[in-house]
């Protein structure tokens, strides 16, 4: 940090400049706002802050994150529990949700395989949705990974691991974008699309 | 096609530059260092989505006295068959958390724009075609393979750009697979199992890419080997064929196979021995390999060969000529040679061509051209030669 910006400030600024799309400008910006804001709303976001770590745990049974263990998804009775949608990351599972289209349960693998970032089959939670498949009550596991080869080959190690079992195995279908044009779609995206039709 | 306007900023000594230009030559003059080949560089930018290749990236971003400027901007206006298209390509210097910012060295990150949309590099790259001549492509005939593989490379997927994606995922696979082996070369963990879905999506993507390149291998046997025929009248001819690296791989078998076969060797090597990123272009002079035998006028002109069925493969590709870059070429040629190289040079085409000493270039080329001078990354219409 410059010269002579109290130490506070400057531990603040470093701080919230390693947060993910949080520029030195923008930490200074926000520690600025900070010290000028209500004492109240200083204390608000202290709190969210440490009751995130406190409070937060993964679930027990699909590996998402939520204040309780199982998470309401996993003991909510009116989703569908035979129905299981495997995704990358929590944030998938909000997205999922966004769509209002799912109302089974979620299993949350905390990453793809990446050999570059060195996440291996095993860093995943591959085996525990085996354990859950096996513990039986799953009929049909949609992968629900990216459409990027590190989730591709995370999709295949999961049916392979999976096969044993004779669950029903579905993919996420690929293709055109909402409001897309057929005209601009890349060609591995519309063959895909191609490859991926369906009868009226 | 033809540029009809081009804008730089802080791209390397040029920090603003505005011009328009007409179909035809122009000529860049001026002292050695001063930005000619800068601007020639910026056309290729363009082009190719990057600089020279002997060059750091980076480099690209003017800087002085140790200090790099954010980014460098290429914008241009571009004539062609189909209508006009504006293009913008921006380099900028990223730091360690991706973001933009202002360290001397770091990765360099593009962002290009169509008509003022974002857009993927892949679709980018070749809606301005240009074929770049220098005197440092002799290194394309004597320097190491991957020169001769981006040559391949950058003609290919300027006329196709599905050819240019599917070289962006491959290069993903590979470096996804070399992790992966060195991984199982350190540690043991992961098996050949790991490896499969590697290996299938490396075969996939390799074989299209493979593909493409021989066409354009096929297509330098033909233009290239004639235009050097033209160009050096003695005999020797010059040939091209595509090497596929590695004992392991006969044309009989399925690259999966190969793979499988080369499996231990991989992993004791704990890198990818074979596919796309391995080839090369092979080239040879009365059936001896061009590296290691010809005289210096043999290998100049036989570089320009190259260039000149680069330039018809894109005219193929594109329905209308590109433009060319000559960069310095025609001082390292004796005066013969320089006149039947400018015979080459199709008419109508948008040509510049710089030179440090003017007495060099041929008539031809110089009666119809209108001047730019280049002095200290300051470029000016010559007085008699400005526009209207």
């Amino acid at each position: 940090m410059v010269d002579g910006v109290p130490g506070p400030i400057s531990r603040l600024v470093e701080e919230l400049s390693k947060l993910p799309t949080i520029g030195p400008k923008t930490a200074g910006r926000l520690a600025f706002f900070l010290l000028k804001a209500p004492a109240r709303q200083v204390d608000q976001l202290a709190e969210a802050l440490r009751s995130l770590r406190s409070e937060i745990v993964e679930c027990s049974v699909c590996f998402n994150f939520s204040d309780g263990d199982p998470c309401h998804f996993c003991t909510d009775p009116g989703r569908e529990g035979s129905t299981v949608c495997v995704v990358e990351d929590p944030l998938d599972v909000l997205a999922v949700e966004r769509s209002a289209g799912f109302r089974g349960r979620y299993h949350v693998l905390h990453g793809a395989i990446s050999p570059l970032e060195g996440i291996g089959p095993d860093d995943l939670k591959i085996d525990e949705l085996l354990e859950r498949v096996k513990d039986g009550g799953v009929a049909e596991v949609i992968v629900a990974t990216n459409a990027t080869f590190e989730g591709d080959a995370t999709a295949l190690e999961i049916a392979r691991v999976l096969e044993e079992t004779g669950v029903r195995l579905t993919r996420l279908a690929r293709g055109l974008a909402t409001g897309g044009d057929i005209e601009y779609a890349d060609p591995t995206t519309l063959s895909q699309a191609l490859d991926g039709r369906r009868e009226f | 096609m033809y540029c009809r306007r081009l804008e730089l900023k802080d791209f390397r000594n040029l920090r603003s530059v505005e011009l328009n230009f007409s179909p035809g030559i122009v000529l860049l003059v001026g002292a050695n260092a001063q930005g000619k080949s800068n601007l020639l560089e910026s056309f290729l930018a363009l082009s190719t989505g990057r600089g020279r290749s002997t060059r750091p990236m980076v480099d690209l971003i003017h800087s002085s006295a140790g200090e790099r400027r954010a980014f460098a901007r290429v914008r241009s206006e571009v004539s062609a068959r189909n209508g006009a298209t504006r293009l913008e390509l921006v380099f900028s210097v990223l730091d360690g958390n991706g973001r933009i910012g202002r360290p001397r060295r770091g990765r360099t990150a593009r962002r290009a724009m169509i008509d003022g949309k974002s857009t993927t590099l892949s679709r980018f790259v070749g809606r301005l075609k240009a074929v770049y001549f220098s005197p440092e492509d002799v290194d394309l005939l004597i320097g190491p393979p991957s020169l001769r593989r981006r040559f391949l490379d950058i003609s290919v997927s300027q006329a196709d750009d599905t050819y240019l994606r599917n070289l962006m995922d491959y290069n993903h696979i590979v470096t996804q697979r070399n992790a992966l082996l060195r991984e199982i070369k350190m540690t043991g963990r992961g098996t050949s199992r790991s490896l499969e879905f590697w290996d299938m999506k490396l075969a996939e993507l390799a074989v299209p890419i493979m593909d493409s390149r021989r066409q354009f291998v096929n297509h330098l046997s033909i233009y290239a080997a004639d235009c050097f025929r033209r160009l050096w009248d003695d005999g020797e001819s010059l040939e091209f064929s595509y090497a596929i690296e590695s004992a392991a791989r006969m044309e009989s078998v399925s690259m999966l196979e190969a793979l499988k076969a080369l499996r231990e060797r991989e992993i004791g090597a704990g890198q990818s021995l074979l596919g796309p990123h391995r080839d090369d272009l092979t080239i040879t002079l009365g059936n001896r390999s061009i590296a290691g035998y010809g005289s210096r006028g043999q290998h100049r002109l036989a570089v320009l060969s190259l260039k000149f069925a680069q330039l018809e493969w894109l005219r193929n590709a594109a329905g209308e000529l590109p433009i060319l870059l000559l960069d310095d070429i025609f001082s390292e040629l004796d005066s013969r040679h320089r006149a039947t190289v400018a015979n080459q040079i199709p008419e109508h085409a948008q040509v510049f061509v710089s030179s440090a000493d003017i007495a060099s270039v041929p008539r031809r080329l110089v009666d119809s051209a209108r001047m730019l001078s280049v002095n200290g990354g300051v470029v000016e219409w010559k007085q008699v030669d400005a526009p209207q």
